[in-house]
């Protein structure tokens, strides 16, 4: 009932209302930029954008889904029409590798590392990876949003979990505590 | 005790339901983006500030197609391989990708890298209206290696997507060596991407208005008020941003005043010039004067209600060019003169201020209804306290092209 009457405050340009729904999910969306973005800087870009979208078409949702949900996909499509041009998805047929398994620290893999490893990879893994695996979209649907192909899609998905798997190991390497063994 | 996990499982856990504070600067930045609040007050603009607004913004708009004209590449598009080599084919002469590869291939085909772009809609060549061929050969690899035999890049319905062949049997730092390459070219790619479509500015406008003028002031023998007349003509819109439109045109106007029981004085000046007739000095006569001018006016419209029903501010100036002046006297006993007023300009001015209410008929074409006061100046050639003025009622329809 909180949030109806939010909504509806926000579509009548009320900048309180505005900030308190701001408030209320920016934390959360801001996550989402960080995943997608390339840096801390762009997934600042990104939030702004897309709140600012928000604010501008709040008129347009019908209740149709949670408003949650509407606004994680107004942030997604912001973030994906700022890499989306400048992406090179490469067409490969790799045979299909099967998901690589990594051992779960979660000392060692806090969600700031997970976030630093993700943005270390070439945009159209990162992109690939965020929404068939976080966010999940079906292949077919990457390959509609991103203009290439399902296959295309399927190879930039195993060749992100790969690099991911290079990169978290790297990180496991330079980070480990030296164990000592008592004589 | 750790334990082994996918990788998008340990990331969808450690991502669900996380939360972290974006800085405080989004806030600001994304409230200052937004339009502002109903009810806030807006900040009138001057008017004279506002027209000096348009005019630096149209000189602007020249300059930038100006500009945009003489700038036209004449030469077709060609990438040297000396200067415009990007950083990652410095890279990639240097690097891992030459040691991988020697084995591999043959010695006599060991030149260089050649890759060829064919882009279907190309802006650049004159020479080659269909096609654009991009050569970049990067000669100087050492002797007896490469990497890649050729590349194709073909741009397909705004998505950009490429293929390599034999893909499975390159090393990876091959396939490295492929993402640095078509990075590079996709920063080229960026450049040639079709621009938005332009949402024209311009627009026309025939109206035809019931107009009344008369005076303010009196010197005794004034003429009357002018009736009802008619004026027609056709307005030249820009739209400057969203609220502002600036416009000029031309109309064309008839004035008619009728004075009865005018008390005439043959001996008295009364700027009649050109006389004929056989009026006797004193007589009661009715004076009928008839002039006609082409009106330019120059005008602003401030937006003020925006929707399929507008409500619009409207100030300006407009210039009033005389066309015709024609004057006649008519007595009791059938006697009359004829001539014409000898004290109207040529060229006079009026300060325009006025309210237009639209309505959106279809997509590019609305209604228009212009009630407007244009207050005369610059109209005798003698100092006078008669002070012309015309009250109108304008309509008309309003196409955008």
């Amino acid at each position: 009932m909180r949030l109806k009457k939010l909504i509806s405050q926000c579509r009548k340009q009320d900048r309180e209302a505005q900030e308190k729904l701001y408030r209320e999910y920016a934390d959360k969306l801001f996550v989402l930029c960080l995943k997608y973005a390339g840096n801390y800087e762009e997934a600042k870009d990104i939030l702004q954008d897309g709140f600012i979208k928000i604010f501008q078409n709040i008129a347009q949702f019908r209740g149709k889904g949670t408003f949650e949900g509407w606004m994680t996909r107004i942030m997604i499509n912001t973030a994906l029409k700022k890499y989306q041009n400048r992406s090179v998805f490469l067409s490969i047929e790799e045979e299909w590798v099967e998901e690589p398994e990594i051992e779960d620290d979660e000392e060692l893999l806090s969600l700031n590392v997970l976030i630093d490893l993700v943005q270390e990879l070439p945009e159209r893994y990162r992109l690939v990876f965020n929404l068939y695996s976080l966010d999940g979209y079906s292949h077919k649907e990457i390959a509609e949003m991103l203009n290439i192909t399902e296959g295309t899609s399927k190879s930039n998905l195993a060749r992100a979990r790969i690099k991911l798997k290079e990169k978290i190991e790297d990180h496991r390497t330079k980070n480990l505590k030296p164990v000592y063994v008592e004589k | 005790m750790s334990k082994s996990k996918k990788i998008g499982e340990l990331y969808r856990e450690r991502f669900e339901d996380a939360r972290l504070e974006p800085p405080k600067e989004c806030w600001d930045a994304i409230s200052a983006a937004l339009p502002p609040e109903k009810g806030q007050k807006r900040r009138v603009v001057p008017l004279w500030i506002s027209l000096g607004g348009v005019a630096a913004a149209l000189a602007f708009i020249f300059l930038l197609n100006f500009d945009r004209t003489n700038s036209v590449p004449s030469e077709p598009f060609v990438v040297s391989p000396e200067t415009e080599k990007p950083a990652e084919i410095d890279k990639l002469q240097e690097e891992t990708i030459l040691r991988e590869t020697e084995k591999n291939l043959p010695q006599e085909k060991m030149s260089g890298v050649v890759v060829s772009e064919k882009v279907e809609e190309n802006e650049f060549s004159s020479q080659t209206p269909n096609s654009l061929e991009t050569i970049i050969t990067v000669s100087k690899l050492r002797q007896g290696s490469v990497m890649l035999k050729e590349a194709t890049i073909s741009s397909s319905q705004g998505g950009l997507w490429k293929t390599f062949p034999h893909e499975k049997n390159m090393p990876e730092s091959i396939f490295e060596a492929k993402e640095a390459l078509l990075l590079a070219f996709s920063e080229e790619k960026k450049e040639k991407e079709p621009e938005p479509e332009k949402v024209s500015r311009f627009s026309i406008s025939p109206k035809a208005g019931a107009i009344y003028a008369d005076q303010m002031g009196s010197n005794g023998n004034s003429p009357g008020g002018s009736g009802l007349t008619m004026t027609y003509g056709m307005n030249l819109e820009y739209r400057i941003s969203d609220k502002i439109r600036l416009r000029t045109g031309y109309g064309k106007l008839d004035l008619q005043y009728r004075s009865q029981e005018l008390n005439y004085d043959s001996a008295v000046d009364y700027g009649f010039v050109g006389r004929t007739g056989n009026l006797p000095r004193w007589e009661q006569a009715s004076l009928e004067q008839e002039m006609a001018y082409v009106e330019i006016p120059v005008e602003m419209e401030f937006q003020i209600i925006e929707g399929k029903l507008g409500l619009n501010l409207i100030g300006g100036m407009s210039s009033f060019w005389l066309q015709e002046n024609s004057m006649s006297l008519e007595g009791s006993g059938g006697s009359y003169e004829e001539g014409k007023a000898g004290n109207l300009r040529g060229l006079s001015f009026s300060t325009n201020l006025g309210v237009g209410l639209s309505y959106d008929l279809f997509r590019g074409m609305e209604w228009n209804l212009e009630p407007m006061f244009k207050y005369q100046w610059n109209t005798y050639t003698h100092d006078t306290n008669l002070r012309p003025y015309i009250l109108g009622v304008y309509s008309g329809i309003r196409f955008q092209f």
